[in-house]
């Protein structure tokens, strides 16, 4: 690869706006109460943070009727925001800093959301099944941003 | 023999002409039915909250009619996505719909209140605080989230004037932004104009419809997108620059993205592999 098709690569990757984590349930959870799980976001934005309005939350399970149901997307008032990805420019010749440089992003900028309450009552017709929990964010242009699932039993 | 015979064909006959007036009242009964639906849950309409055949629902002002829908059938149930039910949202459907609307301003403005009043648009979030100790969420928007109709028919009404009216194999409105996108054999008529198209957006905030698609005006063909408000005396005018309208269902981008996040394993489990997100994406 030349220099000139690694800097494009490079940037591309660096740049691209993405609100991406990672959802961890609990094992399991009881019918009829609440269900909190936490949330790592992050961004691999090297240019800009992305500012957070709203969590949005849904738990889906057995509908009782042969397809998915799904509780929710509940919103949740959220004023965040996810820092910029920390990014270095490389300078092909370090001592030319005129010259051109790429681009490398050495952490994704991320934030933390600790007892995030999915919904208040886990439905009783879900006992004894796998639920899947979603999480996203909606951000200050109102558009969603998923930031991942998790799988969560049901007992009684 | 014969005058007995007489007798007993006269008394079939009034049997029969009895039971035709039973059955005629009892199709009449049918209007304004609220049922609860027996079983809850049907393959065909999935889980219903209620049903009504033969509805209709009148809106008066004195004696001016203001607005009246008929339908064949109409059905509140929860949300339907491609894949999942939204066990949170509601929506109505309606077949056969046709809506009289009364007309009092110049340009044509297209009154949902009335529908909306149908299901509750108010009841807004669903969950019961009481019942909650960690948070209090909300759901995005109205419960009542999504309008769909088969069929349908709306009738402006100008006062004094022709009416204008508009067809659509179907129909569905978005309760949260107001925008109803129709589908297949899309009509406008009035003395004025007439316009013909496969699709078109009606935008309640611009009170006006966008044609994104080819589309014949007077049997002229264009094919660049515009947005036409509709006069009540039935012209059809270009508005320039058109506003950005645009259908966007977030309940189904959710369920989009909710699918593409989900790891193969657990669409395994729950059956979901046959599911083509670029399919859900296009619509």
């Amino acid at each position: 690869m030349n220099r000139k098709k690694l800097f494009l690569f490079v940037v591309m990757f660096a740049t691209k706006s993405v609100l991406a984590g990672t959802v961890t349930c609990p094992t399991n959870v009881k019918i009829n109460k609440p269900l909190v799980v936490s949330t790592k976001l992050t961004n691999s934005d090297c240019n800009g943070a992305i500012t957070l309005t709203h969590t949005v939350v849904s738990l889906a399970g057995n509908s009782g009727s042969g397809t998915l149901g799904l509780q929710g997307p509940f919103v949740n008032g959220y004023a965040g925001t996810i820092p910029a990805a920390t990014c270095k420019n490389i300078y092909y010749d370090p001592t030319d800093p005129t010259q051109s440089s790429y681009v490398y992003k050495t952490a994704d900028g991320s934030a933390t959301l600790n007892n995030l309450t999915v919904i208040g009552k886990v439905p009783a017709g879900y006992k004894g099944t796998l639920a899947i929990v979603t999480v996203g964010a909606l951000d200050s242009n109102n558009q969603l941003r998923i930031a991942g699932t998790c799988n969560v039993t049901v007992i009684k | 023999m014969q005058r007995y015979s007489h007798k007993i064909a006269g008394i079939f006959f009034q049997v029969f002409l009895l039971l035709s007036l039973l059955l005629v009242a009892c199709e009449a009964d049918d209007n304004l039915l609220d049922l609860e639906d027996p079983s809850g849950s049907t393959p065909e309409y999935g889980i219903v909250i209620f049903w009504a055949t033969h509805f209709n629902r009148i809106r008066l002002d004195g004696t001016l009619e203001r607005f009246k829908i008929t339908t064949e059938f109409l059905i509140k149930r929860e949300r339907q996505g491609q894949t999942i039910r939204f066990n949170n949202y509601d929506e109505l459907f309606f077949s056969k719909a046709i809506l009289e609307q009364y007309v009092n301003s110049p340009i044509v403005q297209f009154n949902m209140n009335e529908i909306m009043n149908l299901a509750g648009r108010d009841n807004k979030s669903v969950t019961d605080k009481r019942e909650l100790s960690h948070a209090e969420p909300e759901i995005l928007g109205h419960k009542l989230n999504r309008v769909l109709v088969d069929q349908i028919t709306i009738n402006f009404r100008p006062e004094k004037r022709s009416p204008i009216v508009l067809t659509a194999e179907h129909g569905k409105v978005l309760t949260d932004s107001m925008v109803m996108a129709f589908d297949g054999d899309f009509r406008l008529k009035s003395v004025k104009c007439r316009i013909m198209s496969d699709s078109a957006i009606w935008s309640n905030q611009y009170n006006g419809l966008l044609l994104s698609k080819p589309y014949q005006l007077n049997k002229k063909t264009y094919r660049t997108p515009a947005f036409y408000q509709i006069s009540d005396t039935g012209q059809c005018k270009k508005v320039q620059p058109a506003p950005t309208v645009e259908y966007i269902d977030q309940l189904e981008i959710i369920e989009t993205k909710m699918l593409e996040a989900l790891p193969m394993s657990v669409k395994l489990i729950f059956g979901l592999t046959g599911v083509n997100v670029q399919s859900l994406q296009a619509k």
